[in-house]
Protein backbone atom coordinates (compact mmCIF):
# COMPACT_ATOMS: atom_id res chain seq x y z
CA UNK A 1 0.00 0.00 0.00
CA UNK A 2 1.74 3.70 -0.91
CA UNK A 3 -0.12 6.62 0.48
CA UNK A 4 0.09 8.37 -3.25
CA UNK A 5 0.03 6.96 -6.37
CA UNK A 6 1.12 10.16 -8.07
CA UNK A 7 3.94 10.13 -5.72
CA UNK A 8 4.39 6.49 -6.23
CA UNK A 9 4.96 7.03 -10.04
CA UNK A 10 7.33 10.20 -9.77
CA UNK A 11 9.49 7.81 -7.97
CA UNK A 12 9.19 5.42 -10.07
CA UNK A 13 10.34 7.89 -13.08
CA UNK A 14 13.26 9.08 -11.26
CA UNK A 15 14.80 5.38 -10.02
CA UNK A 16 14.67 4.42 -13.99
CA UNK A 17 17.24 7.20 -14.82
CA UNK A 18 21.18 6.23 -14.39
CA UNK A 19 22.98 6.38 -11.45
CA UNK A 20 19.62 7.09 -9.44
CA UNK A 21 18.42 4.28 -6.96
CA UNK A 22 15.17 4.30 -4.92
CA UNK A 23 15.98 6.85 -1.94
CA UNK A 24 17.78 9.30 -3.86
CA UNK A 25 14.25 9.07 -6.01
CA UNK A 26 12.12 8.97 -2.62
CA UNK A 27 13.93 12.19 -1.55
CA UNK A 28 13.97 14.05 -5.24
CA UNK A 29 9.89 13.61 -5.12
CA UNK A 30 9.80 15.25 -1.76
CA UNK A 31 11.74 17.51 -2.37
CA UNK A 32 9.67 18.57 -5.57
CA UNK A 33 6.63 18.75 -3.22
CA UNK A 34 7.82 21.00 -1.29
CA UNK A 35 8.85 23.56 -4.03
CA UNK A 36 5.84 26.09 -5.45
CA UNK A 37 3.83 24.93 -8.33
CA UNK A 38 5.63 27.57 -10.77
CA UNK A 39 8.81 26.10 -9.73
CA UNK A 40 8.02 22.39 -10.68
CA UNK A 41 5.95 23.69 -13.75
CA UNK A 42 8.75 25.35 -15.20
CA UNK A 43 11.04 22.23 -14.49
CA UNK A 44 8.48 19.83 -16.22
CA UNK A 45 8.39 22.30 -19.11
CA UNK A 46 12.34 22.66 -19.53
CA UNK A 47 12.50 18.75 -19.43
CA UNK A 48 10.18 18.77 -22.46
CA UNK A 49 11.08 21.46 -24.47
CA UNK A 50 14.64 19.86 -24.10
CA UNK A 51 13.08 16.74 -25.66
CA UNK A 52 11.16 18.69 -28.05
CA UNK A 53 14.09 21.44 -29.30
CA UNK A 54 17.59 19.67 -29.40
CA UNK A 55 18.12 17.82 -32.39
CA UNK A 56 21.62 16.85 -33.71
CA UNK A 57 23.51 19.28 -35.31
CA UNK A 58 23.52 19.15 -39.38
CA UNK A 59 27.49 19.04 -39.20
CA UNK A 60 29.05 16.96 -36.26
CA UNK A 61 25.87 15.38 -34.90
CA UNK A 62 26.73 16.71 -31.40
CA UNK A 63 23.60 17.57 -29.56
CA UNK A 64 22.21 21.32 -30.32
CA UNK A 65 18.76 23.31 -30.24
CA UNK A 66 19.75 24.77 -33.89
CA UNK A 67 20.71 23.23 -37.50
CA UNK A 68 24.67 23.67 -36.44
CA UNK A 69 25.86 24.27 -32.71
CA UNK A 70 27.91 26.96 -31.71
CA UNK A 71 31.39 24.92 -32.35
CA UNK A 72 30.55 24.57 -36.32
CA UNK A 73 28.92 28.15 -37.09
CA UNK A 74 31.76 29.73 -35.09
CA UNK A 75 34.32 31.07 -37.13
CA UNK A 76 37.24 31.02 -34.64
CA UNK A 77 37.43 27.57 -35.14
CA UNK A 78 40.38 25.48 -37.31
CA UNK A 79 38.26 23.37 -39.73
CA UNK A 80 41.39 21.53 -40.88
CA UNK A 81 41.39 19.73 -37.86
CA UNK A 82 37.87 17.37 -36.51
CA UNK A 83 38.57 15.26 -32.73
CA UNK A 84 36.08 12.19 -33.10
CA UNK A 85 34.33 11.31 -29.67
CA UNK A 86 31.73 8.38 -28.65
CA UNK A 87 29.18 10.97 -26.83
CA UNK A 88 28.19 14.40 -26.29
CA UNK A 89 29.35 14.62 -23.32
CA UNK A 90 32.84 14.15 -24.56
CA UNK A 91 32.66 17.09 -26.23
CA UNK A 92 31.88 19.31 -23.49
CA UNK A 93 34.90 17.34 -21.65
CA UNK A 94 37.63 18.39 -23.86
CA UNK A 95 36.22 22.67 -24.72
CA UNK A 96 36.53 22.59 -20.58
CA UNK A 97 40.58 21.93 -21.54
CA UNK A 98 39.92 25.50 -23.37
CA UNK A 99 43.16 24.10 -25.34
CA UNK A 100 41.60 22.88 -28.30
CA UNK A 101 40.39 25.06 -31.18
CA UNK A 102 39.51 22.55 -34.23
CA UNK A 103 35.94 20.99 -34.82
CA UNK A 104 34.27 17.62 -33.12
CA UNK A 105 32.83 15.09 -34.67
CA UNK A 106 30.53 12.71 -31.79
CA UNK A 107 29.95 8.81 -33.46
CA UNK A 108 27.11 8.33 -30.94
CA UNK A 109 28.55 4.90 -29.92
CA UNK A 110 31.29 2.62 -30.55
CA UNK A 111 31.89 -0.68 -32.61
CA UNK A 112 29.89 -3.46 -30.35
CA UNK A 113 28.93 -6.57 -32.19
CA UNK A 114 26.99 -7.92 -29.61
CA UNK A 115 24.71 -5.35 -28.87
CA UNK A 116 24.47 -5.36 -32.97
CA UNK A 117 26.23 -1.99 -33.27
CA UNK A 118 28.18 -2.04 -36.32
CA UNK A 119 29.50 0.69 -38.20
CA UNK A 120 25.68 2.08 -40.46
CA UNK A 121 24.59 2.58 -36.87
CA UNK A 122 27.00 5.13 -35.77
CA UNK A 123 27.84 7.98 -37.09
CA UNK A 124 30.38 6.97 -39.46
CA UNK A 125 29.60 8.02 -42.38
CA UNK A 126 28.82 11.38 -42.10
CA UNK A 127 32.61 11.49 -40.67
CA UNK A 128 33.70 10.68 -43.67
CA UNK A 129 31.42 12.88 -45.87
CA UNK A 130 33.25 15.73 -43.93
CA UNK A 131 36.54 14.72 -45.05
CA UNK A 132 36.63 17.18 -48.20
CA UNK A 133 40.16 18.72 -48.96
CA UNK A 134 40.27 21.04 -46.44
CA UNK A 135 40.60 18.64 -43.42
CA UNK A 136 44.21 17.50 -42.55
CA UNK A 137 43.69 15.53 -39.32
CA UNK A 138 41.37 13.74 -37.36
CA UNK A 139 42.25 13.11 -33.63
CA UNK A 140 40.77 9.96 -32.15
CA UNK A 141 39.53 10.51 -28.31
CA UNK A 142 37.53 7.47 -27.70
CA UNK A 143 37.00 5.80 -24.34
CA UNK A 144 39.77 3.35 -23.54
CA UNK A 145 38.01 0.12 -23.44
CA UNK A 146 38.28 -2.36 -26.37
CA UNK A 147 34.96 -1.28 -28.29
CA UNK A 148 36.89 2.11 -28.17
CA UNK A 149 40.13 0.48 -29.17
CA UNK A 150 38.72 -1.41 -32.30
CA UNK A 151 36.53 1.76 -33.15
CA UNK A 152 39.63 3.82 -33.59
CA UNK A 153 41.27 1.14 -35.63
CA UNK A 154 38.30 0.98 -37.97
CA UNK A 155 38.34 5.02 -38.42
CA UNK A 156 42.27 5.12 -38.86
CA UNK A 157 42.14 2.31 -41.97
CA UNK A 158 39.03 4.38 -43.78
CA UNK A 159 40.63 7.88 -43.62
CA UNK A 160 44.13 6.21 -44.42
CA UNK A 161 43.69 6.30 -48.32
CA UNK A 162 42.32 9.76 -47.88
CA UNK A 163 45.55 11.41 -47.18
CA UNK A 164 44.43 12.60 -43.65
CA UNK A 165 46.76 12.37 -40.74
CA UNK A 166 44.70 10.42 -37.89
CA UNK A 167 46.08 10.52 -34.13
CA UNK A 168 45.15 9.36 -31.05
CA UNK A 169 45.27 11.01 -27.85
CA UNK A 170 47.78 9.45 -25.50
CA UNK A 171 46.85 7.24 -22.35
CA UNK A 172 49.22 8.26 -19.21
CA UNK A 173 49.05 9.11 -15.54
CA UNK A 174 46.58 11.71 -14.79
CA UNK A 175 48.14 15.12 -13.85
CA UNK A 176 48.78 15.99 -10.15
CA UNK A 177 48.02 12.38 -9.19
CA UNK A 178 50.63 10.45 -7.73
CA UNK A 179 52.84 7.72 -9.37
CA UNK A 180 52.49 5.14 -7.05
CA UNK A 181 48.76 5.25 -7.15
CA UNK A 182 48.21 5.14 -10.82
CA UNK A 183 46.76 1.37 -12.05
CA UNK A 184 49.10 -0.94 -13.70
CA UNK A 185 47.10 -0.70 -17.23
CA UNK A 186 47.51 3.02 -17.08
CA UNK A 187 50.96 2.93 -15.70
CA UNK A 188 51.93 0.37 -18.44
CA UNK A 189 50.68 2.30 -21.39
CA UNK A 190 51.89 5.06 -20.32
CA UNK A 191 55.69 3.72 -20.21
CA UNK A 192 55.09 2.72 -23.46
CA UNK A 193 54.08 5.81 -24.77
CA UNK A 194 57.09 7.36 -23.02
CA UNK A 195 58.42 10.44 -24.61
CA UNK A 196 62.50 11.63 -25.62
CA UNK A 197 63.08 15.06 -23.45
CA UNK B 1 48.95 -12.23 6.94
CA UNK B 2 46.93 -13.60 10.19
CA UNK B 3 43.31 -13.25 10.04
CA UNK B 4 42.67 -11.98 13.58
CA UNK B 5 38.98 -12.36 13.43
CA UNK B 6 35.67 -12.84 10.91
CA UNK B 7 32.20 -11.70 11.22
CA UNK B 8 29.95 -12.92 8.81
CA UNK B 9 26.54 -11.49 8.96
CA UNK B 10 22.95 -13.53 7.41
CA UNK B 11 25.05 -15.40 4.96
CA UNK B 12 23.79 -19.02 4.11
CA UNK B 13 22.66 -21.11 7.27
CA UNK B 14 24.68 -17.82 9.90
CA UNK B 15 22.80 -15.15 11.40
CA UNK B 16 25.49 -14.04 13.26
CA UNK B 17 28.81 -15.40 13.78
CA UNK B 18 32.63 -13.68 15.60
CA UNK B 19 34.46 -15.71 15.15
CA UNK B 20 37.87 -14.80 17.25
CA UNK B 21 41.08 -16.92 15.76
CA UNK B 22 43.94 -18.48 16.43
CA UNK B 23 47.48 -17.36 15.15
CA UNK B 24 48.63 -20.79 13.62
CA UNK B 25 45.59 -23.63 13.45
CA UNK B 26 41.37 -23.34 13.58
CA UNK B 27 39.98 -26.16 13.39
CA UNK B 28 36.28 -25.90 12.67
CA UNK B 29 34.18 -28.72 13.46
CA UNK B 30 30.37 -29.76 13.21
CA UNK B 31 27.94 -32.08 11.60
CA UNK B 32 27.15 -32.01 7.97
CA UNK B 33 25.19 -28.17 7.29
CA UNK B 34 26.57 -27.25 10.77
CA UNK B 35 28.07 -24.03 8.25
CA UNK B 36 32.04 -24.87 8.36
CA UNK B 37 32.41 -24.33 4.78
CA UNK B 38 30.60 -21.42 5.14
CA UNK B 39 33.00 -19.50 7.15
CA UNK B 40 35.81 -20.83 4.77
CA UNK B 41 33.39 -18.96 2.21
CA UNK B 42 33.15 -15.96 4.23
CA UNK B 43 36.95 -15.50 4.89
CA UNK B 44 37.19 -15.97 0.70
CA UNK B 45 34.40 -13.65 -0.02
CA UNK B 46 36.49 -10.58 2.19
CA UNK B 47 40.14 -11.67 -0.04
CA UNK B 48 38.72 -12.41 -3.18
CA UNK B 49 35.13 -10.88 -3.32
CA UNK B 50 33.31 -14.13 -4.23
CA UNK B 51 33.32 -17.80 -2.82
CA UNK B 52 35.71 -20.42 -3.86
CA UNK B 53 32.66 -22.47 -4.49
CA UNK B 54 31.63 -21.43 -7.28
CA UNK B 55 28.05 -20.02 -7.11
CA UNK B 56 26.05 -16.58 -7.72
CA UNK B 57 26.58 -13.87 -4.55
CA UNK B 58 22.64 -14.46 -4.18
CA UNK B 59 22.78 -17.34 -3.26
CA UNK B 60 25.00 -16.79 -0.79
CA UNK B 61 22.18 -14.69 1.37
CA UNK B 62 20.39 -16.24 4.29
CA UNK B 63 17.43 -17.21 3.20
CA UNK B 64 14.61 -14.83 4.00
CA UNK B 65 17.42 -12.26 4.56
CA UNK B 66 18.10 -8.87 1.72
CA UNK B 67 21.30 -8.67 2.62
CA UNK B 68 24.49 -10.05 3.98
CA UNK B 69 28.41 -8.66 4.93
CA UNK B 70 31.45 -10.08 5.95
CA UNK B 71 34.53 -8.31 7.93
CA UNK B 72 37.83 -9.73 8.22
CA UNK B 73 39.90 -7.93 10.36
CA UNK B 74 43.43 -8.88 10.27
CA UNK B 75 47.32 -8.10 10.55
CA UNK B 76 49.63 -7.58 7.70
CA UNK B 77 53.43 -9.33 8.32
CA UNK B 78 54.82 -6.00 8.38
CA UNK B 79 52.27 -5.88 11.82
CA UNK B 80 50.28 -3.36 10.09
CA UNK B 81 46.20 -4.05 10.25
CA UNK B 82 44.34 -4.51 7.62
CA UNK B 83 40.23 -4.87 7.14
CA UNK B 84 37.79 -5.38 4.74
CA UNK B 85 34.02 -5.79 4.85
CA UNK B 86 32.18 -7.42 1.82
CA UNK B 87 28.08 -6.08 1.75
CA UNK B 88 26.06 -8.26 -0.75
CA UNK B 89 22.29 -6.80 -1.51
CA UNK B 90 20.02 -8.98 -3.84
CA UNK B 91 19.89 -7.37 -7.42
CA UNK B 92 22.60 -4.40 -6.47
CA UNK B 93 26.17 -5.11 -6.72
CA UNK B 94 28.76 -5.65 -3.67
CA UNK B 95 30.00 -2.97 -1.69
CA UNK B 96 33.39 -2.80 -0.53
CA UNK B 97 35.45 -1.59 2.40
CA UNK B 98 38.76 -1.75 3.59
CA UNK B 99 41.87 -0.22 4.83
CA UNK B 100 41.89 0.56 1.34
CA UNK B 101 39.28 3.13 1.29
CA UNK B 102 35.21 2.48 0.19
CA UNK B 103 33.88 2.03 -2.99
CA UNK B 104 36.06 -0.03 -4.06
CA UNK B 105 35.74 -3.29 -6.73
CA UNK B 106 36.54 -6.83 -6.43
CA UNK B 107 39.45 -5.78 -8.49
CA UNK B 108 40.77 -3.59 -5.84
CA UNK B 109 40.94 -5.99 -3.32
CA UNK B 110 42.11 -8.95 -4.81
CA UNK B 111 45.54 -9.78 -3.88
CA UNK B 112 45.31 -7.74 -0.70
CA UNK B 113 44.48 -10.49 1.76
CA UNK B 114 46.12 -13.41 -0.30
CA UNK B 115 44.36 -17.01 0.35
CA UNK B 116 44.97 -20.50 -0.92
CA UNK B 117 42.02 -22.90 -0.68
CA UNK B 118 42.18 -26.45 -0.69
CA UNK B 119 38.40 -27.71 -0.96
CA UNK B 120 36.80 -30.96 -2.96
CA UNK B 121 35.99 -29.10 -5.78
CA UNK B 122 39.44 -28.96 -6.60
CA UNK B 123 39.85 -32.43 -7.61
CA UNK B 124 38.86 -31.14 -10.85
CA UNK B 125 42.10 -29.27 -10.99
CA UNK B 126 43.91 -32.51 -11.62
CA UNK B 127 40.70 -35.04 -12.70
CA UNK B 128 38.84 -32.54 -14.88
CA UNK B 129 39.01 -30.51 -18.59
CA UNK B 130 41.59 -28.45 -19.67
CA UNK B 131 39.61 -25.22 -18.42
CA UNK B 132 40.23 -26.18 -14.73
CA UNK B 133 43.71 -26.23 -14.41
CA UNK B 134 43.71 -22.54 -16.37
CA UNK B 135 41.53 -21.25 -13.81
CA UNK B 136 43.89 -22.63 -11.02
CA UNK B 137 46.96 -21.35 -13.16
CA UNK B 138 44.86 -17.58 -13.98
CA UNK B 139 43.47 -17.27 -10.38
CA UNK B 140 47.33 -17.47 -8.75
CA UNK B 141 48.76 -15.43 -11.58
CA UNK B 142 45.25 -12.94 -11.11
CA UNK B 143 46.71 -12.50 -7.39
CA UNK B 144 50.14 -12.04 -8.19
CA UNK B 145 49.51 -9.16 -10.67
CA UNK B 146 46.90 -6.69 -11.61
CA UNK B 147 47.70 -6.47 -15.01
CA UNK B 148 46.84 -10.11 -15.76
CA UNK B 149 43.23 -9.73 -14.15
CA UNK B 150 42.84 -6.79 -16.49
CA UNK B 151 43.99 -9.51 -20.14
CA UNK B 152 41.54 -12.16 -18.55
CA UNK B 153 38.59 -9.58 -18.72
CA UNK B 154 39.77 -7.80 -21.72
CA UNK B 155 40.19 -11.58 -23.02
CA UNK B 156 36.95 -12.79 -22.53
CA UNK B 157 35.34 -9.34 -23.77
CA UNK B 158 36.96 -9.02 -27.37
CA UNK B 159 36.06 -13.19 -27.42
CA UNK B 160 32.69 -12.60 -26.87
CA UNK B 161 32.56 -9.70 -29.73
CA UNK B 162 34.45 -11.66 -32.28
CA UNK B 163 31.99 -14.43 -31.97
CA UNK B 164 29.16 -12.09 -32.01
CA UNK B 165 31.07 -11.33 -35.25
CA UNK B 166 31.82 -14.77 -36.98
CA UNK B 167 28.01 -15.03 -35.53
CA UNK B 168 26.41 -12.04 -37.93
CA UNK B 169 24.42 -12.82 -40.85
CA UNK B 170 26.38 -10.21 -43.07
CA UNK B 171 29.87 -10.51 -41.70
CA UNK B 172 32.17 -7.17 -42.31
CA UNK B 173 35.28 -8.29 -43.08
CA UNK B 174 37.25 -4.70 -41.99
CA UNK B 175 35.70 -4.93 -38.65
CA UNK B 176 36.28 -8.88 -37.86
CA UNK B 177 40.00 -8.19 -38.75
CA UNK B 178 40.38 -5.83 -36.38
CA UNK B 179 38.91 -7.71 -33.65
CA UNK B 180 40.67 -10.72 -34.64
CA UNK B 181 43.64 -8.72 -34.40
CA UNK B 182 42.81 -6.93 -31.13
CA UNK B 183 41.94 -10.84 -29.92
CA UNK B 184 45.93 -11.95 -31.19
CA UNK B 185 47.41 -8.77 -29.45
CA UNK B 186 45.61 -10.05 -25.74
CA UNK B 187 46.32 -13.74 -26.79
CA UNK B 188 49.26 -13.25 -27.21
CA UNK B 189 50.32 -11.44 -24.18
CA UNK B 190 48.52 -13.77 -22.23
CA UNK B 191 50.69 -17.00 -23.38
CA UNK B 192 53.40 -14.82 -22.61
CA UNK B 193 53.09 -13.80 -18.92
CA UNK B 194 51.33 -17.78 -18.36
CA UNK B 195 54.82 -19.43 -19.65
CA UNK B 196 56.67 -17.21 -17.94
CA UNK B 197 54.93 -17.91 -14.88
CA UNK B 198 55.08 -21.51 -14.88
CA UNK B 199 59.18 -20.88 -15.85
CA UNK B 200 58.90 -19.21 -12.09
CA UNK B 201 56.30 -21.97 -10.48
CA UNK B 202 57.30 -25.32 -11.48
CA UNK B 203 60.24 -25.63 -9.54
CA UNK B 204 58.22 -24.87 -6.34
CA UNK B 205 55.75 -27.49 -7.50
CA UNK B 206 58.33 -30.35 -8.03
CA UNK B 207 59.55 -29.12 -4.51
CA UNK B 208 56.06 -29.15 -2.17
CA UNK B 209 55.95 -32.58 -4.39
CA UNK B 210 58.65 -34.44 -3.01
CA UNK B 211 58.07 -33.00 0.27
CA UNK B 212 54.57 -34.10 0.27
CA UNK B 213 54.71 -37.64 -1.29
CA UNK B 214 58.30 -38.41 0.17
CA UNK B 215 58.84 -39.94 -3.44
CA UNK B 216 61.19 -39.33 -6.62
CA UNK B 217 58.87 -39.31 -9.12
CA UNK B 218 59.08 -37.18 -11.82
CA UNK B 219 56.85 -34.18 -11.86
CA UNK B 220 56.54 -31.62 -14.76
CA UNK B 221 53.77 -29.08 -15.93
CA UNK B 222 53.89 -28.30 -19.51
CA UNK B 223 52.06 -25.52 -21.04
CA UNK B 224 50.04 -25.87 -24.15
CA UNK B 225 48.91 -22.57 -25.75
CA UNK B 226 46.76 -22.91 -28.19
CA UNK B 227 47.82 -22.44 -31.98
CA UNK B 228 51.33 -21.68 -30.92
CA UNK B 229 52.22 -25.31 -31.29
CA UNK B 230 56.07 -24.26 -32.91
CA UNK B 231 56.98 -21.47 -31.03
CA UNK B 232 58.61 -20.99 -27.32
CA UNK B 233 56.23 -19.19 -25.64
CA UNK B 234 58.29 -18.44 -22.67
CA UNK B 235 61.43 -16.77 -24.32
CA UNK B 236 59.89 -14.87 -27.63
CA UNK B 237 58.57 -11.57 -27.79
CA UNK B 238 54.69 -10.88 -27.40
CA UNK B 239 54.95 -9.44 -31.07
CA UNK B 240 56.45 -12.31 -32.22
CA UNK B 241 53.69 -14.60 -30.47
CA UNK B 242 51.27 -12.53 -32.10
CA UNK B 243 52.28 -13.10 -35.36
CA UNK B 244 52.59 -17.09 -34.67
CA UNK B 245 48.46 -16.66 -34.03
CA UNK B 246 48.16 -14.23 -36.96
CA UNK B 247 49.19 -17.46 -38.75
CA UNK B 248 47.22 -19.75 -36.96
CA UNK B 249 44.31 -17.28 -37.37
CA UNK B 250 44.39 -17.09 -41.24
CA UNK B 251 44.81 -20.88 -41.44
CA UNK B 252 41.56 -21.15 -39.29
CA UNK B 253 39.68 -18.67 -41.22
CA UNK B 254 37.32 -20.69 -42.96
CA UNK B 255 36.59 -22.81 -40.35
CA UNK B 256 35.84 -20.28 -38.19
CA UNK B 257 33.23 -18.71 -40.94
CA UNK B 258 31.65 -22.38 -40.66
CA UNK B 259 31.47 -22.65 -37.25
CA UNK B 260 30.90 -19.28 -36.46
CA UNK B 261 33.10 -19.40 -33.09
CA UNK B 262 36.38 -18.60 -32.81
CA UNK B 263 38.61 -21.52 -32.96
CA UNK B 264 42.24 -20.28 -31.34
CA UNK B 265 43.48 -18.25 -28.63
CA UNK B 266 44.41 -18.28 -24.81
CA UNK B 267 41.14 -19.21 -23.93
CA UNK B 268 42.07 -23.18 -25.27
CA UNK B 269 45.07 -23.01 -23.64
CA UNK B 270 46.08 -26.47 -22.06
CA UNK B 271 48.31 -26.70 -18.80
CA UNK B 272 49.06 -30.29 -18.82
CA UNK B 273 50.68 -32.42 -15.99
CA UNK B 274 52.71 -35.15 -16.16
CA UNK B 275 54.24 -37.59 -13.62
CA UNK B 276 57.11 -39.78 -14.74
CA UNK B 277 56.30 -38.75 -18.34
CA UNK B 278 52.84 -39.53 -18.54
CA UNK B 279 49.85 -37.75 -18.00
CA UNK B 280 48.16 -37.39 -14.73
CA UNK B 281 44.56 -37.10 -15.97
CA UNK B 282 45.09 -40.86 -17.40
CA UNK B 283 47.73 -42.65 -15.49
CA UNK B 284 48.23 -41.39 -12.05
CA UNK B 285 47.18 -43.51 -8.94
CA UNK B 286 44.17 -41.91 -6.53
CA UNK B 287 47.22 -40.96 -4.19
CA UNK B 288 49.41 -39.26 -6.60
CA UNK B 289 46.75 -37.20 -7.71
CA UNK B 290 45.86 -36.41 -4.20
CA UNK B 291 49.90 -35.65 -3.96
CA UNK B 292 49.92 -33.72 -6.88
CA UNK B 293 47.10 -31.03 -5.85
CA UNK B 294 48.61 -30.81 -2.74
CA UNK B 295 51.98 -30.09 -4.20
CA UNK B 296 50.17 -27.05 -6.62
CA UNK B 297 48.56 -25.54 -3.86
CA UNK B 298 51.79 -25.46 -1.86
CA UNK B 299 53.50 -23.54 -4.29
CA UNK B 300 50.83 -21.34 -4.93
CA UNK B 301 51.61 -20.57 -1.31
CA UNK B 302 55.17 -19.97 -1.91
CA UNK B 303 54.94 -18.02 -5.07
CA UNK B 304 51.86 -15.46 -3.30
CA UNK B 305 54.38 -15.29 -0.61
CA UNK B 306 57.15 -14.20 -2.62
CA UNK B 307 55.33 -12.02 -5.19
CA UNK B 308 52.89 -10.16 -2.65
CA UNK B 309 55.52 -10.23 0.54
CA UNK B 310 52.70 -11.46 2.72
CA UNK B 311 52.22 -15.07 3.93
CA UNK B 312 49.11 -16.15 2.70
CA UNK B 313 46.22 -17.66 4.40
CA UNK B 314 45.52 -21.57 3.60
CA UNK B 315 41.84 -22.36 4.09
CA UNK B 316 41.56 -26.48 4.31
CA UNK B 317 38.07 -27.25 3.34
CA UNK B 318 37.17 -31.05 4.37
CA UNK B 319 40.33 -32.10 4.01
CA UNK B 320 39.90 -35.84 4.86
CA UNK B 321 37.41 -35.93 1.89
CA UNK B 322 40.77 -35.21 -0.36
CA UNK B 323 43.39 -36.66 1.62
CA UNK B 324 44.23 -39.27 3.58
CA UNK B 325 45.79 -38.95 7.40
CA UNK B 326 49.55 -38.93 6.75
CA UNK B 327 48.97 -36.33 3.54
CA UNK B 328 47.01 -34.55 5.37
CA UNK B 329 49.25 -34.52 8.19
CA UNK B 330 52.58 -33.68 5.79
CA UNK B 331 50.11 -30.65 4.78
CA UNK B 332 49.97 -29.03 8.08
CA UNK B 333 53.28 -29.51 8.67
CA UNK B 334 54.94 -27.17 5.42
CA UNK B 335 51.66 -25.16 6.43
CA UNK B 336 52.54 -24.68 9.45
CA UNK B 337 56.60 -24.49 8.72
CA UNK B 338 56.16 -21.84 6.11
CA UNK B 339 54.40 -19.55 9.11
CA UNK B 340 51.36 -19.45 7.33
CA UNK B 341 48.11 -19.28 9.39
CA UNK B 342 45.69 -21.65 8.45
CA UNK B 343 41.79 -23.25 8.44
CA UNK B 344 40.56 -26.75 8.35
CA UNK B 345 37.17 -27.73 8.51
CA UNK B 346 36.20 -31.41 9.09
CA UNK B 347 33.45 -33.78 10.72
CA UNK B 348 36.51 -35.07 13.10
CA UNK B 349 37.82 -32.26 14.67
CA UNK B 350 39.49 -34.72 17.72
CA UNK B 351 41.96 -36.44 14.81
CA UNK B 352 42.59 -32.82 13.33
CA UNK B 353 43.60 -31.75 16.50
CA UNK B 354 45.63 -35.10 17.49
CA UNK B 355 48.44 -33.68 14.08
CA UNK B 356 48.61 -30.82 15.67
CA UNK B 357 52.20 -30.19 16.70
CA UNK B 358 52.87 -29.22 20.58
CA UNK B 359 53.24 -25.40 21.06
CA UNK B 360 51.16 -24.45 18.16
CA UNK B 361 48.66 -21.53 18.80
CA UNK B 362 45.63 -23.72 17.90
CA UNK B 363 41.76 -23.41 18.48
CA UNK B 364 38.96 -25.34 17.87
CA UNK B 365 35.59 -23.95 17.09
CA UNK B 366 32.43 -25.76 17.43
CA UNK B 367 29.49 -25.00 14.73
CA UNK B 368 25.87 -26.68 15.10
CA UNK B 369 23.17 -25.28 12.78
CA UNK B 370 24.97 -21.49 11.92
CA UNK B 371 26.10 -20.76 14.89
CA UNK B 372 29.54 -21.16 16.96
CA UNK B 373 28.95 -22.73 20.13
CA UNK B 374 32.42 -23.66 21.72
CA UNK B 375 35.78 -21.94 21.13
CA UNK B 376 38.58 -23.55 22.86
CA UNK B 377 42.08 -24.18 22.64
CA UNK B 378 43.34 -27.04 21.66
CA UNK B 379 46.89 -27.75 22.65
Amino acid sequence: MTPSDSIETVIEQFAALPTIGRKTARRLAFHLLRQSEATVEAFAKSLVRMRAEVRECDVCKTFTDRERCGICSSEKRDRSIICVVEEPGDVLAIERTNEYRGLYHVLHGALNPLDGIGPEEIRIKDLVARLDGSVQEIILALNPNVEGEVTTQYIARLVAPLGIRSTRIARGVPIGADLEFADDATLARALEGRTTI
Amino acid sequence: MTIRSVTVVNVRNHERSELECAQHVNILSGRNGSGKTTVLEAMCLGALARSFVPVNDASLIRRGEEAASVTVHAQRDIDVPYFVTVRLREGSRKRIESSLGSNLTPRDIVGELPVVTLSPDHKSITFGAPSERRAFLDAVMAQASRRTTDLLFELRRILKQRNAMLDAVDVDETQLTLWTEAFITVSAELASRRARFLKTLLPLIQQSYEQVSGKAEEINVVYEPDGLENVDVATETVESIAAALRETASRLAFRERQRRSTLFGAQRDELSLRIDGGIVKESASQGQHKSFLVALKLAECTILHDVRGERPVVLLDDVFSELDRSRCERTMELVLAMGMQCFVTTTEGDTIASMVPAGTDARRIILERGHIVDMREAA
